[in-house]
């Protein structure tokens, strides 16, 4: 109690300073809290499921003829068959992303919600509560059950159940009863829909039996207790070996040892589901995953600013007991026990943690919404500030003030009564700025590195938008679910449209830019022998070049008027490369006996997909009756700019017209594009709010040290002046003594963060180079900042008058 | 060499004001060895240090060389300074972090004067004044006499025309106090203006002339 008490007083006594501290230290708690609030978060993925520990998802990874593929689906097969051949399988499910899909109600009232398709084992996998109806009911065809927030959103307070939506399905509009009512899919989870329909509905796996070599759905395991999975992967992969031996046999007409030792192959991944969300960033992930490479730059960063505001309430308490020798004299002499004196501090200090905690739990509720919004990370799920969280910061907050205050305690303590009535701190304090001067360093080190990081990371950034994309992104926009039109009524729709001199031009596709394309096996004839080829194919419609000015390479884009007569391909320049095409024009390929495309053109290289990922050989396909084949999905518009408002109106009363109560949907072009980027965005975000606290508390450390420095050399400064020192001459001083240690920080700072730096830029198949004037530019911004702060302090010291300066002795 | 006119200085704190000097007229001519005495916090501290140029007063003038340098700011109060001023004081004010040598070659420093003629000065200094096997020496490893006769040898580097003297004797035991007085008395009869604070009625013997101090007035000036 009489602790708390003088704790009080030396607060009043040194309000500002006191301040200081206990704010240098609740910025570096915030910044830590977050972190870890965020880190939780993204651990948190998928625990919901009970049976997390023995959930597998079936992946599939290989090579097939020159492309790399890595695939989080698999063919329907596996969990219909694997099951029955394997007693270590205690269920499995196939589940389909359906996207989301337009619903529509009897009364022809239309709506999007997010679709998957699954079977009822589903349930028994996944800890999806069921809250009305029998979850069995999805293995029957034409059933579904919906989300109780989608419920609500769709019939208010009516009961879903038994009524009809239908959807675009099998080129018809199925409809599917609703069956039942589950909860709502947390948002912690790797895959997410309002919308289960039973897989069992859809034609395609309804009649699937030999797709081992297909990626179309998802496939769930949920394994035995004691099966060790990385036993029964190999296990599994022996087996598939055997099913797809035939299908090469069939397909390619090579055996599989050939085939093999073509270099190509084909196995199964088990990836278990705790991983999925932070490891796995295969082709066709259910949804957005998170990456650990962030999680663990986020740990290391809010580890780094802790460090930081530690090393800063460290000294900043040390500056503190300097000016306090006296009292601390006082009160030996007066009898205290170094124990006592001990105490004293550590209990300041730790009220000051504890006092900084309270400020930071503040600051981190105030900082969330912003900090969500900056960096589009979801921190908070509801449940996460749990009692035993508080408990815990409590704990984290008393052993980070008995860390930052052990050290203060400890010189202050030990001073020995007589030296400091006498005042002789001087001698001691040489070993003090030693430690003192290693702090600095290794605070200065870190501050350096997050700068030298963020700029690393804002540069690839703006690599990554200013590289050549091969097309134009600006200016378009994308009207979705053009599916639900007829073939006719997208024509209407496109021509009524290009009435509207703000729209210059315009396309359908099957997919666009920036998704991933479905892949193609075709052939072409190479002498005597056929070459076999896989391209990631897109088919569209001849104006869609145009519309996004692509580049030709060679040769010439589709023609409008040839529509129905032939089936043209234009390759890119990565597929003529990677399967060495000489004078690919006018050439064929074949993807039956007696179906073929013609090669009509070659188009400079483009970035269809993110920029992380190297281009794959691709090609546009224009096919005579596109109903056959493929539905366009998308209509990409090229506006002339002006009012988009306006422009979005008029499209949208043209769209209503046509099919009146339908859900509208449109983006722009680049805002999808861009979204290719999210992770790295938020990267940038995360690191350029991270090096300004850094920075600021650097800033604030330096600060602290300089003016115990200056204090410990008042006399000296003093001394200098009486015998001639200019202010210029004493701020020189101690600018040189800075600047060398900042040196000695940047020159640790460089390498360590160029390494950093070069392992995250291998995630990049497109990467700047790390120049040298980044590390210069992190150094000078250092030694800027150092430089203003020592000149202050100094020059508020050096600038008195010496008689002041001496009467300090 | 230095004359004052009403020579005033108040101390400010929050609560109270304190007249330190009040319309002090004193004169000093080139040569001399002045000494001046009073009780404790009568103003004698605080003369010296205008005289010194290292504070201003609040309010009268100060001719230092004829010019009234009582508004200068610190910067050309330094400049003044520079060569023309020594201080020795009562706790020697060395600095700890140097040797002997760097203490004594300060003031040559900021004179701007070549390391080399540097060195030969400060070793010329060092022999003088009986202290040259010291000098590689830091103060705390010297007895207060050693380390007051480095602060002689730091005032007198530069050849100043004036020394000031805070009760140089004040920490030494009488034998040395008595070589640092001979010192002294040495350097005025070399021609160097002195002017000492002191407590010790024997100290202020060595003077020409005794001026005594009183709650910041002078009460009575004694030649010697």
């Amino acid at each position: 109690m009489q602790y708390l008490q003088l704790v009080y007083r030396n607060f009043k006594k040194n309000a500002v300073s006191s301040l200081i501290n206990v704010f240098s230290i609740a910025i570096g708690m915030t910044a830590f809290i977050l972190v870890v609030l965020w880190i939780k978060y993204e651990l948190s993925f998928d625990k919901y499921n009970q049976n997390i520990e023995n959930i597998y998802r079936v992946s599939c990874e290989g090579k097939i003829f020159e492309n790399e593929i890595k695939e989080a689906t698999t063919g329907s097969i596996l969990s219909k068959s694997l099951s029955q051949t394997f007693p270590e399988i205690k269920k499995a499910t196939a589940m389909l992303d359906f996207g989301r899909a337009m619903m529509s109600t009897p009364d022809n009232e239309g709506f999007r919600l997010k679709a998957f398709g699954a079977t009822a084992s589903f349930f028994e996998i996944f800890s999806v509560p069921v809250l009305q109806g029998d979850y069995k009911m999805l293995d029957q065809p034409n059933t579904a059950f919906i989300t109780e927030s989608a419920a609500k959103r769709i019939y208010g307070d009516e009961n879903p159940v038994g009524k009809v939506l239908s959807t675009g399905m099998d080129h018809e509009n199925k409809p599917f009863t609703i069956t039942g009512i589950i909860a709502d899919i947390p948002e912690n989870s790797h895959f997410t829909f309002e919308f289960l329909f039973s897989i069992n509905s859809i034609s395609f796996y309804r009649q699937a039996s030999h797709d081992w070599l297909n990626c179309n759905v998802y496939t769930y395991l949920q394994l035995d207790n004691n099966v060790n999975y990385k036993l029964f992967e190999k296990k599994l992969n022996e087996y598939l070996q055997t099913k797809i031996a035939p299908i090469i046999e069939q397909w390619r007409n090579i055996s599989m040892s050939e085939w093999k030792s073509n270099g190509e192959s084909w196995h199964f991944v088990l990836q278990p589901l705790a991983k999925i969300h932070l490891h796995s960033s295969l082709k066709n992930e259910a949804g957005q995953n998170g990456n650990i490479t962030y999680v663990y730059m986020a740990s290391l960063i809010g580890l780094f600013i802790l460090i930081i505001s530690i090393i800063n309430f460290t000294n900043l308490s040390t500056v503190q007991s300097a000016s306090r020798s006296k009292e601390i004299m006082v009160r030996k002499v007066t009898g205290a026990s170094r124990k006592s004196i001990m105490a004293q501090f550590l209990a300041e200090s730790i009220f000051y943690s504890l006092l900084a905690l309270i400020i930071s739990l503040i600051l981190v509720h105030l900082f969330i919404p912003v900090f969500e919004k900056r960096t589009e990370i979801k921190i908070l799920s509801r449940s996460s500030i749990t009692p035993l969280m508080y408990i815990g910061s409590i704990l984290f907050a008393i052993i980070t003030g008995f860390i930052a205050g052990f050290y203060p305690a400890f010189v202050v303590s030990r001073m020995s009564p007589v030296r400091a009535l006498a005042s002789k701190f001087t001698k001691k304090a040489g070993r003090k700025i030693m430690l003192k001067d290693t702090l600095l360093i290794l605070q200065f080190t870190i501050s350096i590195m997050v700068i030298i990081c963020t700029i690393a990371v804002a540069r690839q950034l703006n690599f990554l938008q200013d590289q050549k994309l091969g097309f134009n992104k600006e200016n378009i926009i994308i009207v979705r679910a053009m599916e639900d039109m007829s073939r006719d009524q997208q024509n209407t729709f496109k021509n009524e449209l290009l009435k509207n001199s703000k729209i210059k031009m315009a396309a359908f596709s099957h997919r666009i830019l920036g998704m991933s394309f479905p892949a193609r096996t075709l052939a072409i004839p190479e002498g005597n022998n056929i070459k076999l080829l896989m391209l990631e194919v897109c088919p569209v419609e001849a104006a869609f070049f145009n519309t996004y000015e692509f580049k030709l390479a060679e040769g010439t884009f589709f023609n409008d008027k040839e529509v129905g007569r032939k089936n043209k391909i234009v390759l890119n320049e990565q597929a003529v490369k990677t399967y060495n095409i000489s004078d690919p024009i006018g050439k064929y390929l074949y993807y039956s006996e007696t179906e073929y495309y013609e090669i009509v053109g070659v188009t400079k290289n483009f970035h269809y997909n993110s920029k992380r990922k190297d281009i794959q050989p691709a090609a546009f396909v224009q096919e005579p009756d596109v109903e056959m084949f493929w539905s366009p999905e998308y209509l990409s518009l090229r506006v002339g700019g002006g009012d988009y408002q306006r422009i979005i109106e008029s499209i949208k009363s043209t769209y209503q017209t046509l099919i009146p109560g339908k859900e509208f949907s449109y983006s722009f072009f680049d805002d999808d594009y861009d979204a290719l980027y999210k992770n790295e965005m938020q990267t940038k975000q995360l690191f350029s709010i991270f090096s300004i606290i850094a920075i600021c508390l650097s800033c604030l450390g330096l600060f602290g040290i300089v003016k115990y420095v200056v204090f410990t050399k008042i006399k000296e400064i003093g001394v200098r002046k009486v015998s001639g020192a200019k202010t210029k001459n004493i701020i020189l001083m101690f600018l040189q003594a800075y600047l060398k240690w900042i040196l000695i920080s940047i020159t640790i700072a460089s390498p360590v963060a160029w390494y950093l730096m070069h392992k995250w830029l291998e995630n990049f198949a497109y990467k700047t180079n790390l120049s040298w004037w980044i590390f210069a530019a992190a150094g000078a911004a250092a030694v800027l900042v150092a430089l203003l702060t020592v000149s202050w302090q100094t020059w508020r010291a050096a600038s008195r008058n010496p008689v002041e300066s001496l009467r300090y002795e | 060499m230095i004359q004052t006119k009403k020579l005033t200085k108040v101390f400010r704190t929050d609560e109270v004001e304190t007249t330190a000097l009040s319309a002090i007229d004193f004169e000093v001519t080139p040569g001399e060895f002045v000494a001046i005495m009073g009780p404790s916090g009568c103003g004698k501290s605080t003369l010296l240090n205008i005289i010194g140029l290292l504070d201003n007063p609040t309010s009268g003038d100060y001719f230092f060389n004829e010019v009234n340098v009582a508004r200068f700011r610190e910067n050309r109060r330094t400049d003044m300074r520079k060569g023309n001023i020594g201080f020795i004081f009562q706790s020697f004010n060395l600095i700890d972090e140097l040797t002997v040598f760097e203490n004594v070659e300060l003031p040559l420093v900021y004179l701007n004067i070549r390391a080399s003629e540097r060195k030969k000065m400060v070793e010329a200094t060092l022999e003088r004044l009986k202290i040259g096997h010291r000098r590689k020496h830091y103060p705390q490893q010297l007895s207060g006499g050693q380390q007051q006769r480095v602060a002689i040898a730091r005032a007198v580097i530069a050849k100043p025309k004036l020394i000031l003297a805070d009760e140089p004797t004040g920490n030494l035991d009488s034998k040395h106090g008595l070589e640092v007085m001979n010192l002294l008395r040495e350097l005025n009869q070399e021609g160097t203006t002195i002017i000492m604070v002191t407590h010790n009625k024997r100290d202020a013997e060595f003077a020409h002339r005794i001026v005594n101090l009183f709650d910041g007035q002078i009460l009575m000036e004694k030649l010697g």
